[in-house]
């Protein structure tokens, strides 16, 4: 049996092809983070998981719950923390966050998500900017560092306003 | 982790050299405190501190807005020990931390408004003593805690070497930005900080003496003495000046220059049978770098009638009487630091007009005259740098450029700078024989 094709189905099978390899590979960079690296966007493109544990170090300071008391948010803070970070944490942070939340300073519902890496250190860890719901203060910055073992982000430290200023110009 | 093993090991050393320090503050090298004076209820003859003749106000943790602030939060909390004497002055020791904060905005922070201050630690400074005082002595002692000693050299994430005791002490006077240190800097440096500065265990370093009528303005406030203190009249009552003038940072004057000292005449080195060439001599040195600083001290009369305790602490005319406060003045105070030569050279260049007359004149009488060696450079360094060449074997004839250039150390209360001095030029001869016909 012959099977002759047109010269015109030959062309539109090859197109549908194309078409198909392109919607392929489109997806896979989306997916991939490739279509960033390309865009020159790759610092927002290697945006951590939302569960990541600096994040999540970061979501509880700002959402002290006062009931539980002042030892159980600072185990949960330090949980997702350096080892040194949550020293410092303990020692010169906590009190004044924990007061403002006494006070009801801190936002209620405040919602805080990645923006980008805002420089990463000569010695491998990186300081991540991020944007808050709040309109006085839409940014904030985290010193993060990488754990050795589970590879993941833990919280060292939350940089000062007078700092990000300095460094940043926020 | 070197870093931090380093700063754990600079941590351990001055908590070694401040248990000495706690509970007894002043080290035998002190100076004595007069004990008639304001700190003579606080601390004992031997240099310890006075506890049984102070009054306990406990731990005060407060927000200040001099302190870092926590976005979307406000400042830290600013912590200190308070204690009161028997005459009504507050005794304020803040925590390392705090005392850092305090020094690096010291108007805002009431640091200049202590109407005295004394140190506690046994740490040295620029003088050799073993207390250290103000803002120069602090930046040495900050240094310390971040650099495993305050002449260790760090690196700033910009890529500029300083000395870790410049670098603070430059922050403390307001010429370097704490935030230069880079976020991971700032973390290892809080860090030190705060190991410092733990509860009741507190090694406080550094101690603020407030008198009675500042009380308003000082940690803690207040104690009911204190107020029935200021309810009687004062007789002269003078409010103390808003403000000293600010210190201030005279560097002092370089001097650098050379010359040539012998022969009278020097010969290019091809007539010169005995090759003496010429001796050269450089030198550079620099003068003390003066600071001037201001403190505020109160004038104290002789008042009649006893203390709130009912003693008396001075005499008027054989009568007992008690101390008061009748107004401040603003001393005037100098500090010394001498400064050295990092690196000195010194150097003799053949002047552009000798270049050019070799090339362009004197190539024509003897052709294929060019340029032997039209330059010498001579290094060296030292507080006071000078340097003696002889016989260097000048081979180009014409007018020589003496000049020295370099860079100075600095000072804790100035950084290094270059210099390039200009000194006295000198000829070497060529002899020529001309034939007239």
């Amino acid at each position: 049996m012959e099977i002759t094709f047109s010269r015109r189905t030959i062309i539109l099978i090859i197109l549908a092809v194309a078409l198909l390899l392109a919607g392929a590979g489109g997806y896979y960079a989306w997916r991939s983070g490739l279509l960033n690296l390309w865009s020159g966007t790759a610092a927002v493109s290697a945006a951590p998981a939302s569960d990541e544990p600096a994040l999540t170090a970061i979501g509880a300071i700002y959402s002290p719950d006062v009931k539980a008391g002042r030892d159980a948010w600072e185990s949960q803070v330090c949980a997702n923390m350096t080892a040194d970070g949550c020293q410092l944490f303990q020692k010169v942070y906590a009190s004044a966050i924990w007061n403002a939340a006494q006070a009801g300073v801190i936002p209620a519902n405040l919602s805080i998500s990645f923006v980008g890496i805002a420089e990463e250190t000569q010695d491998g860890q990186q300081v991540w900017k991020l944007s808050t719901s709040s309109t006085a203060t839409p940014w904030i910055y985290a010193l993060v560092a990488r754990e050795k073992t589970t590879k993941k982000w833990m919280l060292v430290r939350l940089l000062f306003a007078q700092e990000e200023q300095a460094l940043y110009g926020n | 982790m070197f870093s931090r093993l380093r700063n754990l090991l600079a941590l351990l050393l001055v908590l070694s050299l401040l248990a000495h320090a706690i509970p007894v503050s002043a080290q035998e090298g002190n100076p004595p405190v007069d004990p008639n004076g304001a700190w003579g209820e606080v601390i004992n003859p031997n240099g310890s501190i006075n506890y049984d003749n102070l009054t306990d106000g406990g731990v005060v943790s407060q927000p200040a807005a001099w302190m870092p602030s926590i976005p979307l939060v406000g400042p830290l909390n600013a912590e200190y020990r308070v204690y009161y004497t028997p005459s009504g002055n507050t005794i304020v020791l803040p925590t390392a931390t705090t005392l850092f904060f305090m020094a690096a905005n010291s108007q805002e922070s009431g640091f200049d408004a202590a109407a005295s201050t004394l140190g506690t630690s046994g740490l040295s400074t620029a003088e050799g003593t073993n207390v250290f005082t103000g803002i120069a002595g602090l930046g040495l002692f900050f240094g310390s805690l971040f650099g495993n000693g305050s002449e260790v050299n760090i690196s700033l994430p910009s890529g500029q070497q300083i000395l870790s005791g410049t670098f603070f002490q430059q922050v403390l006077s307001g010429q370097q930005n704490l935030y230069a240190l880079g976020p991971g800097g700032l973390f290892n440096f809080l860090q030190s900080l705060s190991q410092a500065s733990i509860e009741d265990s507190s090694l406080y370093t550094y101690l603020l003496l407030y008198t009675p009528g500042q009380c308003a303005t000082v940690p803690g406030g207040c104690t009911p003495e204190q107020l029935a203190l200021l309810a009687t009249p004062v007789p002269t009552s003078t409010p103390p000046p808003s403000a000293c003038p600010a210190p201030s940072v005279k560097p002092g004057e370089i001097s650098a220059g050379g010359q040539d000292d012998w022969p009278p005449y020097p010969l290019v080195v091809g007539q010169d049978p005995d090759k003496n060439g010429v001796n050269l001599t450089f030198n550079a040195s620099v003068a003390p770098t003066i600071y001037t600083y201001y403190t505020q001290e109160p004038i104290e009369e002789c008042a009649a009638g006893p203390k709130a305790n009912g003693s008396y602490d001075c005499y008027n005319k054989g009568v007992g009487g008690h101390k008061v406060v009748t107004g401040y003045e603003c001393v005037q105070r100098t500090k010394t630091y001498p400064e050295c030569i990092d690196f000195a050279t010194g150097s003799i260049r053949l002047s552009d007009e000798s270049r050019d007359w070799i090339l362009n004149e004197l190539s024509i009488r003897y052709p294929g005259a060019y340029l032997h060696r039209p330059s010498f450079s001579f290094s060296g360094s030292g507080c006071s740098w000078s340097a003696s060449k002889k016989n260097v074997q000048v081979e180009d004839p014409g007018i020589w450029n003496i000049s020295v250039r370099g860079r100075t150390s600095g000072t804790p209360v100035s950084a290094p700078r270059g210099f390039n001095r200009a000194g006295t030029d000198f000829k070497v001869w060529l002899k020529e024989v001309v034939i007239v016909k």
